[in-house]
């Protein structure tokens, strides 16, 4: 059994998202009160387009991750489950099904439950654009059926062939074309391409900023951890375009850099540097960053923050504005081929001075988690990496085991450890 | 006797059901064609068949999964879950090609690691569009369609002209016309044969040279008609679900077991496969691109269509007056999932009693659905 | 005589009924899984109660998850049916019976003339059934008749959050190993009995009256956090073992009087 003695040592810009994200939900209702059409949304960050006609935007990930960190996600849940949704589903969409289950009535509310955070306003436009997985579709469906409201499925193409990619952000640019027209027909306005430029530089800068300062992470110690780039994570998905975000990315980065002048590191004595796949277990997001942390083990990287939110900030050009998000949606490690992936990865793993490889199952969520074994056994093929794999899911803890990750996690350090000594026979 | 004929006929439909890769393993050496499997739903099988290749649409075995466990997490679905398995153990390498059409996250994966796993196999996944509304949907149905008859051809050696498409529409027109008339004879006559062996007759259709299966089918139709079985006693129940793969023969079996009658359904081996036809005038891929964007039962894998799937299913069960329906739940489905609060809720404003049964690839539980199945019957009564 | 013997997944019960319609004996036997024995010791002993002969039975039904699998009985129902008709018998205008077995648990909805109108069944884990509780009692070392009145005792109930048995197993040992209360831990395991059997309800919706039923019921911590789960009282017979048994009974006498329709 481990006695956790060292804690992670958490960057205290991550700790700033918090607030950023209560006030967004806050700002949402505001917004929705003064009349204001409300979206709904899930998935890939296309609907920043609809920050640009001025209509406030409800990330599910956002709202329900935020949740979930807080251990305030299981009402949603609940709600889901009670009209009949299976717990084998998505949890992302199940819990946001479930917000509206609430948001109609359909489901009472315990009065002692916040329900600022969990009543949230009906939208009148629903907008799927899951990357790489099928289940969006339903899902829109789905909820586009609860709320009586149009819905728009975004269909960024699945790249079986590398040349595919041209093609599929050609067609994305088309989708968002008809996405805008959409727009224009429910708040009966001509699309302000003024200000989606706007936003799109501010988007540039966030998102450049990020992923400066999560490369910087190549550092020996490195000065930052997954767990930070997830908690900060909405910065670039739920908050992108809003105001605060490239200024709490500059913060971060700032103090990244400092970190690494002074040679601090985000666990106190790096001995084993590892990769994270899979989306983590939002519930238990503190609790795994100080396991990792005491077992002088630094996650300095992770599929979901680093190759899923705006993987191209290079090819953003705020006068290409549906061009620029066509290829940070098109481009998703998700949408990608087995062969991409494992190269994309191989990469990584040698740039970042990879040890060894943790796969969270997320349980539910079969675009993630598909093609996990083939991975492991690849990286340990090409690199000679260590894998393991731990229970979880993204928001449903009930498929989380401490015990199990405790056991497998020395499992995978002692294999590293192993492997170091055969190397210097 | 008529009864020895037809079940010298079922026998041979039972063959290819029970043992199919086997058999077509065997198909293959003896008749050296090429053969290409497709995913179930969606995929136009007569471009393989104008090909000159042999399609089969690929079915769940009952195999107990061993090396797949290695490719692939448990919490997927059946069908996926025992393809990557039969695959990697080489028993699909009679196949020259395999197409998964775009239906959802699971068979994606599936297409994915079998790509790369079977190398001598030519995997193609063909992106139809998923959103039955947006603009051009139609011109990129086609767009896609063409690209993967391209595809087929140089696999193939030789080209899909406009011609030879149209001759296998037609001949997948005319089985499908005789799956809907077996349809018919057994909606007329329940107590004809057991649910399970209707089902037998679909699924060999998709294992096996279309016309040689429309003419065994002939001519059991032919022995059939004018048979007076006793008349059904017993529950009428509609049977609705399973939109990839076969329910296992056991629980319709179970299902007959515990006094109910399969009067209709909306299996994918059953009614989806052959209820409409494509066109046979103008251009075959448009016939074949408006056969599924227009011409489609209710499906959950697709956005925008004109009817819900669960009002669909109210009226299909209303129409032919079952008591109740059976929703059969591939478990870890998540299209059938996500429609399964609004199935519940549609059937229940209805007034039609129904059960909901999660099926698995591992026979779990039998007993359980049985007592499941025998309480919902008592609960009709 | 009707009889109805309930065969179980580790306790076999029979129940006769007598020609007024009172329960003229019952037996409730431990046995092996789906044990054809316990089950003709049950019927033997509740015959010799009720001073009967094999011979004197008119009409036996078999319920319960052996019903199908031993020599005996003239018809076989299953536990959902006899389940709402015993416990309507016992509490006529019962709407919504909660059955937490050995090895399974369900719930069934009725309506107001007592026909069941849906049903929910959980028997593919262990998780919220009897042999959860047993599970954790033995992690403790706690003898399983005390651990309902235990968890009442507690302050402060730990959270179990895990669905599966096996690692809510390994989360009691994790919360003693932290220094949580053996009251705590208790309290925590029915907290989690109670939310597994609440979304089970909540398939099938609750109206009340609401009847427990089976080995469980005994137990005072389930029964108190279902109630304040769902909100209502929970009417426990005193023998919530022999429910099944009783409906399967009732239904044997109705197969006596003629009252089924072929």
């Amino acid at each position: 059994m481990v006695t956790q003695v060292k804690k992670a040592n958490k960057l205290s810009s991550a700790s700033l998202i918090g607030q950023m994200m209560t006030a967004s939900f806050a700002d949402i209702k505001r917004q929705a009160a003064e009349g204001k059409k409300v979206v709904w949304a899930n998935g890939l960050p296309v609907y920043v387009l609809a920050r640009a006609a001025d209509m406030p935007v409800l990330h599910a990930e956002g709202l329900i991750a935020g949740l979930a960190a807080k251990r305030l996600e299981k009402p949603f849940q609940d709600a889901a489950e009670a009209f009949g949704l299976l717990p084998d589903t998505c949890s992302y969409a199940r819990s946001f099904i479930g917000a509206a289950r609430i948001t109609r009535g359909d489901y009472r509310l315990d009065p002692s439950m916040n329900q600022d955070l969990l009543l949230m306003p009906r939208p009148s436009l629903y907008v799927n654009s899951a990357g790489g997985c099928g289940t969006g579709r339903p899902w829109g469906e789905a909820m586009a059926t609860l709320f009586n409201v149009p819905v728009y499925h975004f269909e960024p193409r699945f790249l079986w062939h590398e040349s595919d990619l041209k093609d599929s952000v050609a067609d994305f640019v088309r989708q968002e074309q008809e996405f805008i027209s959409l727009l224009e027909r429910i708040t009966g306005k001509p699309y302000d391409w003024d200000r989606l430029k706007e936003l799109l530089v501010e988007v540039k800068r966030a998102v450049t900023l990020r992923n400066e300062a999560m490369k910087l992470c190549q550092h020996i110690p490195s000065p930052a951890s997954f767990f930070d780039w997830a908690t900060n994570i909405a910065a670039v998905a739920h908050l992108i375009g809003l105001p605060g975000t490239g200024d709490l990315l500059q913060k971060t980065k700032d103090e990244v850099e400092q970190r690494i002048a002074k040679g601090v590191g985000a666990v106190a004595n790096e001995k084993y540097r590892l990769y994270w796949d899979g989306i983590l277990t939002w519930g238990k997001i503190g609790v795994l960053a100080n396991k990792f942390a005491a077992m002088d083990a630094c996650v300095v990287a992770g599929a979901y923050t680093h190759l899923v939110w705006w993987p191209r900030p290079e090819l953003i050009d705020p006068e290409k504005p549906l061009e620029s998000i066509a290829y940070n949606c098109c481009d998703v490690v998700l949408l990608r081929s087995y062969e991409h992936r494992i190269k994309v990865l191989s990469d990584f793993c040698r740039e970042y001075s990879i040890d060894g490889l943790v796969v969270s199952e997320t349980q539910t969520c079969r675009a993630f988690n598909s093609h996990a074994f083939m991975i492991m056994d690849g990286l340990a093929r090409k690199l000679g990496i260590p894998a393991v794999t731990i229970g979880g899911d993204s928001c449903d803890i009930r498929f989380y085991s401490d015990a199990q990750v405790d056991t497998r996690l020395q499992a995978l350090l002692e294999t590293i450890e192993a492997r170091r000594k055969v190397r210097h026979i | 006797m008529p009864r020895s004929k037809i079940n010298d006929i079922m026998d041979r439909f039972r063959e290819i059901v029970d043992k199919p890769y086997e058999k077509l393993k065997q198909w293959k050496e003896a008749n050296k064609k090429k053969i290409v499997g497709c995913s179930p739903m969606h995929f136009p099988e007569e471009m393989i068949h104008a090909a000159g290749m042999l399609p089969v649409v690929l079915q769940e075995t009952d195999e107990t999964i061993t090396t797949g466990f290695s490719y692939l997490y448990p919490f997927f679905c059946g069908i996926t879950r025992n393809l990557i398995d039969i695959g990697v153990k080489g028993q699909l390498s009679f196949l020259d090609g395999l197409i998964y059409a775009d239906i959802c996250v699971q068979n994606r994966t599936a297409a994915s690691i079998l790509r790369q796993n079977l190398p001598a196999i030519h995997v193609e996944f063909a992106q139809l569009p998923s959103s039955f509304t947006r603009k051009g949907v139609m011109e990129n149905t086609v767009k896609e369609l063409d690209r993967i008859k391209a595809s087929l051809e140089k696999l193939a050696g030789r080209k899909i002209d406009d011609k030879s498409l149209k001759q296998s529409i037609a001949v997948y027109n005319k089985n499908r016309s005789l799956l809907r008339r077996l349809h018919d004879l057994h909606k007329a006559n329940l107590r004809l044969l057991p649910y399970r062996d209707i089902q037998v007759i679909v699924q060999s259709s998709m294992l096996m040279p279309k016309e040689e299966h429309t003419e065994l089918l002939e001519k059991l139709l032919a022995e059939m008609e004018g048979i007076k079985p006793p008349s059904a006693k017993g529950n009428k129940l509609f049977l609705s679900g399973h939109l990839c793969q076969s329910p296992k023969a056991d629980i319709l079996d179970l299902i007959e077991g515990v006094g109910g009658i399969v009067v209709d359904d909306d299996l994918y081996t059953g009614y989806r496969y052959y209820a409409v036809d494509a066109e046979m005038n103008g251009s075959p891929v448009e016939a074949l691109a408006k056969r599924h964007l227009e011409k489609s039962l209710p499906v959950p894998t697709r956005t925008g269509l004109p009817m819900r799937w669960e009002k669909y299913l109210v009226e299909r069960v209303k129409a032919c007056r079952a008591q109740g329906a059976v929703v059969l739940l591939v478990k870890f489905c998540e299209p059938h999932l996500f429609y399964y609060p609004f199935i519940k809720d549609a059937l229940a404003e209805a007034g039609i009693p129904h059960i909901m049964v999660e099926t698995e690839h591992e026979v779990v539980s039998l007993e359980g659905v049985r007592t499941r199945l025998q309480a919902f019957i008592e609960m009709l009564k | 005589m009707a009889v109805g013997v309930d065969i179980g997944s580790l306790t076999a019960k029979t129940v006769v009924m007598d020609s007024d319609c009172h329960i003229a004996s019952y037996r409730v036997i431990q046995g092996k899984i789906v044990d054809e024995a316990a089950g003709i010791a049950s019927l033997n002993q509740a015959l010799a109660d009720a001073h009967l002969t094999q011979a004197e039975i008119g009409f036996l039904i078999t319920t319960g998850y052996g019903r199908n699998m031993v020599s005996f009985g003239h018809k076989s129902i299953t536990e959902i049916s006899c389940h709402a008709r015993g416990a309507q018998f016992l509490f006529p205008g019962v709407r919504t019976v909660i059955d937490i077995g050995g090895q399974d648990s369900k719930v069934i909805s009725l309506n107001g003339t007592g026909s069941i109108i849906n049903f929910a069944m959980n028997d593919k884990c262990a998780a919220g059934t009897g042999r959860f509780l047993e599970v954790m009692a033995h992690a403790l070392e706690v003898p399983i008749e005390e651990m309902g009145a235990l968890s009442l005792e507690a302050k402060s109930p730990a959270t179990i959050s895990s669905i599966c048995t096996v690692f809510a197993e390994s989360e009691v040992i994790s919360l003693t190993a932290q220094g949580r209360t053996k009251l705590d831990i208790i309290a925590g395991i029915h907290e989690a009995i109670g939310r597994r059997m609440h979304s089970l309800v909540n398939h099938v919706g609750m109206t009340p009256p609401v009847v427990m039923s089976g080995g469980v019921a005994k137990n005072v911590g389930v029964v108190h956090v279902l109630e304040k789960l769902l909100e209502t009282e929970i009417i426990v017979p005193p023998e919530p073992q022999i429910v099944g048994a009783l409906g399967a009974a009732l239904f044997a006498r109705d197969e006596l009087k003629g009252k089924v329709k072929a």
